[in-house]
């Protein structure tokens, strides 16, 4: 199962129908064009899409137990289900198919909601027990497969992708202003807050629970990336057990991965992890893979020179394809469909470019390198934060930047991008005088949306990785930019730096191992040299800047140009419409350049922000 | 001058403009830090692209993330250049 849905009253009365679910998913269809299956009983109704990856294609109904007392649809995979199925037919539990999924069925029956810290996988499941007639909610623990969820006359709707939720015309399609103003303010909006008003993500690493004939529904974290805190007495090993220990472990998160009962490829870009990952796979199996990498016309942004020497070495067949910078343009409104938000790059348009070749050479499988930058100190910002603190400038900011850091971070010395207050002002300035009257009830600030006890008393370098993982990579990098843009051509995003039995090792690796004085990513790159190509682990992090709206407004294309229309600003009631007008004006001026890495595009902001207006059809203010 | 002062000399130059840009300042030597000049880390990321521009070499960042100035800074795209 590739994509769920579902509807579940609590004290509410709503009429279930088969109808209503098949709505629902065709509205995800393309997360699984291989099958379909529904069920309906009084009170709840499950519904699935299949994309056919282990076979299981005559799998028209949800996973179900013995007695048919549990059920469940899932979309996901269960990578240490071998292990857990011996365990389970060893305590007598009989399993109907080879499915992964279908061992959890009986972990429920075995282990209630403990069974969740047995699982190794990704995936995000509804379970329904018959007895207790409850209904659970769960996601995986880094945020990999998506789950929304919403509740109307006390009946929860439930679905992989928003569209299967506001497929529903009674759920309204509304901004939800705190979600807009994280947009503006960080990555991505945080789960559970998402763009709409009312819809949720079910946060990565939680599962919710709710009971037929009670109104009360609970949500509760099953696991969180705990760091040790920095005056924790650890014991201490040679850098060569740390070494040993990753590669062992990262062999194995890649051996798992690949398990499919159709072809898997790779994802190339010519980096440091995703180059890891495809010698590994090369490394664990003789099999003839493909690889898939897209390279931009202009040098100074090209890796092709890098994609080439790793696939040169591997010997699988490479696909590649030029990238021009139009190609992004004609993707943006596709891509924003598929993300169910707006964006601050461009740069998903290349990840569903590279789906779609993959989708073309009949894979349906990807493996990439998500998830190292952030769990080994890859970005530019954990260099920046070891200057900063050496030089102490994070002390100099005034005691309402600093309260803010403490309230937001839980530390008063933290900066995460941009200062809170900076970037208070220049919202300020775009957004309309309707929504600046209000900002302090939606100021994103003022509602909490990170666990400062997992930030505070941690080293800088974890500080920085915990909330990078919660509000880049769960939200962003592994949602919106790479299983919405994959499973919008009908590929599964898998990803081997986010195995939970690799990350439960690598919080304890010694911070220096991961930044070695400047030195970012240091112990995977000595993992790395057995297996990648010297220039690749010598070179210098790559840092995309894709093209931004300086590029796009300069096109003159008319779509944008509509969207942009002061008459338009003004009527939607979002932005102040002569502030628009001011930021067009310098944005198309022949001498202005952004340096997209470092200045804050917000005109793309507004362009992408109008562009989910529109394709929603959501109302004006 | 030798030809290899003759290099350091034009890299030199190179990297007091891109410095003036940035810093939007005039009165600093050879050997002043940048950071000491009032330099950020994002100014010292923007050095960085702008030298992947002018000289075509890809400087890790780790080099301009401690203490560092003109002098110091050509003398390192020297050696890359050879």
């Amino acid at each position: 199962m590739s994509g769920i849905c579902g509807i579940f009253n609590t004290i509410g009365n709503t009429r279930i129908c088969e109808q209503d679910l098949m709505k629902m998913s065709d509205a995800f269809a393309h997360r699984g064009p291989d099958g379909e299956g529904y069920l309906v009983d009084q009170y709840y109704g499950l519904g699935f899409r299949h994309l056919n990856i282990n076979g299981n294609l005559n799998n028209n109904k949800p996973f179900m137990n013995e007695d048919n007392s549990v059920q469940i649809v899932c979309n996901g995979r269960i990578y240490n289900h071998n292990h857990l199925r011996e365990k389970l037919i060893s305590k007598g539990h009989f399993l109907n198919s080879s499915s992964d999924l279908d061992v959890l069925v009986h972990m429920y029956e075995e282990y209630g909601m403990e069974m969740l810290n047995k699982l190794n996988g990704q995936f995000a499941f509804a379970l329904i027990d018959r007895q207790e007639h409850k209904l659970f909610l769960v996601r995986d623990h880094f945020g990999i497969a998506p789950l929304y969820y919403t509740v109307l006359e006390d009946t929860i709707y439930f679905a992989s992708e928003i569209k299967g939720l506001i497929a529903n015309h009674q759920i309204e399609r509304k901004v939800d202003l705190t979600g807009m103003d994280q947009f503006f303010s960080l990555p991505h909006p945080v789960s559970p807050r998402t763009m709409f008003k009312n819809i949720f993500s079910l946060p990565p690493g939680h599962y919710l629970e709710a009971k037929e004939g009670f109104s009360e529904i609970t949500k509760k974290s099953y696991w969180d990336i705990d760091y040790p805190l920095v005056n924790e007495s650890l014991t201490a090993y040679d850098e060569s057990y740390y070494v040993d220990k990753l590669e062992g472990l990262l062999l194995n998160s890649v051996e798992l991965r690949t398990q499919a009962d159709v072809s898997v490829g790779a994802f190339l870009s010519g980096g440091l992890d995703s180059s890891l990952i495809t010698c590994m796979m090369k490394k664990l199996s003789s099999e003839q893979r493909k690889i898939f990498s897209i390279y931009f016309e202009n040098k100074e942004f090209s890796e092709q020179k890098y994609q080439k020497i790793v696939a040169d070495q591997l010997g699988y067949e490479h696909f590649e394809e030029i990238f021009k910078i139009d190609d992004i343009a004609k993707r943006l409104e596709n891509v924003v469909y598929h993300s169910e938000a707006p964006l601050k790059e461009s740069f998903n348009s290349a990840t569903l470019a590279l789906s779609k070749m993959a989708k073309k050479e009949n894979i349906n499988v990807i493996l990439t390198g998500e998830g190292s930058d952030e769990l080994f100190a890859g970005y530019p910002s954990y260099r920046f934060d070891k200057l900063r603190n050496k030089r102490k400038w994070n002390e100099e900011a005034s005691l309402e930047e600093k309260t803010l850091r403490e309230k937001v971070w839980g530390d008063p010395l933290f900066k995460y991008e941009t200062d809170f207050l900076e970037m208070r002002s220049s919202k300020n300035s775009l957004f309309s005088r309707f929504l600046n009257e209000s900002y302090d009830e939606f100021d994103f600030t003022g509602h909490d949306f990170l666990s400062t006890a997992m930030i505070k008393g941690r080293h800088p370098i974890h500080q920085r990785s915990y909330i990078d993982l919660k509000v880049r990579l769960a939200d962003h990098l592994i949602s919106d930019h790479s299983d919405r843009m994959l499973m919008a051509n009908s590929v599964e995003g898998r990803f081997p730096f986010l195995d939970i039995d690799l990350v439960n090792f690598i919080r304890y690796i010694p911070v220096g191992l991961k930044l070695n004085n400047f030195d970012e990513k240091y112990i995977v790159k000595q993992v790395a040299a057995k297996y990648v190509p010297e220039p690749i682990i010598k070179r210098e992090k790559f840092i995309f800047i894709a093209p931004g709206s300086p590029f796009l407004l300069k096109q003159d294309y008319e779509w944008i140009m509509d969207l942009l229309s002061y008459e338009t600003i003004k009527r939607q009631g979002y932005f102040d419409p002569d502030a628009v007008e001011h930021l067009k004006k310098k944005f198309v001026s022949p001498d202005f350049h952004l340096k997209t890495s470092i200045d804050i595009d917000y005109m793309l902001m507004v362009i992408m922000f109008c562009l989910y207006l529109k394709v929603f059809g959501i109302a004006d203010l | 001058m030798t030809h290899e002062n003759n290099l350091k000399a034009k890299i030199e130059s190179s990297l007091f403009k891109m410095w003036e840009q940035i810093l939007e300042k005039s009165d600093f030597s050879f050997n002043d830090d940048f950071y000491d000049l009032g330099g950020t880390s994002l100014q010292a990321f923007s050095l960085v692209l702008q030298i992947k521009k002018e000289f075509k070499i890809e400087l890790q960042l780790m080099y301009v993330l401690d203490d560092f100035c003109i002098s110091s800074l050509a003398e390192l795209l020297e050696d890359k250049m050879r």
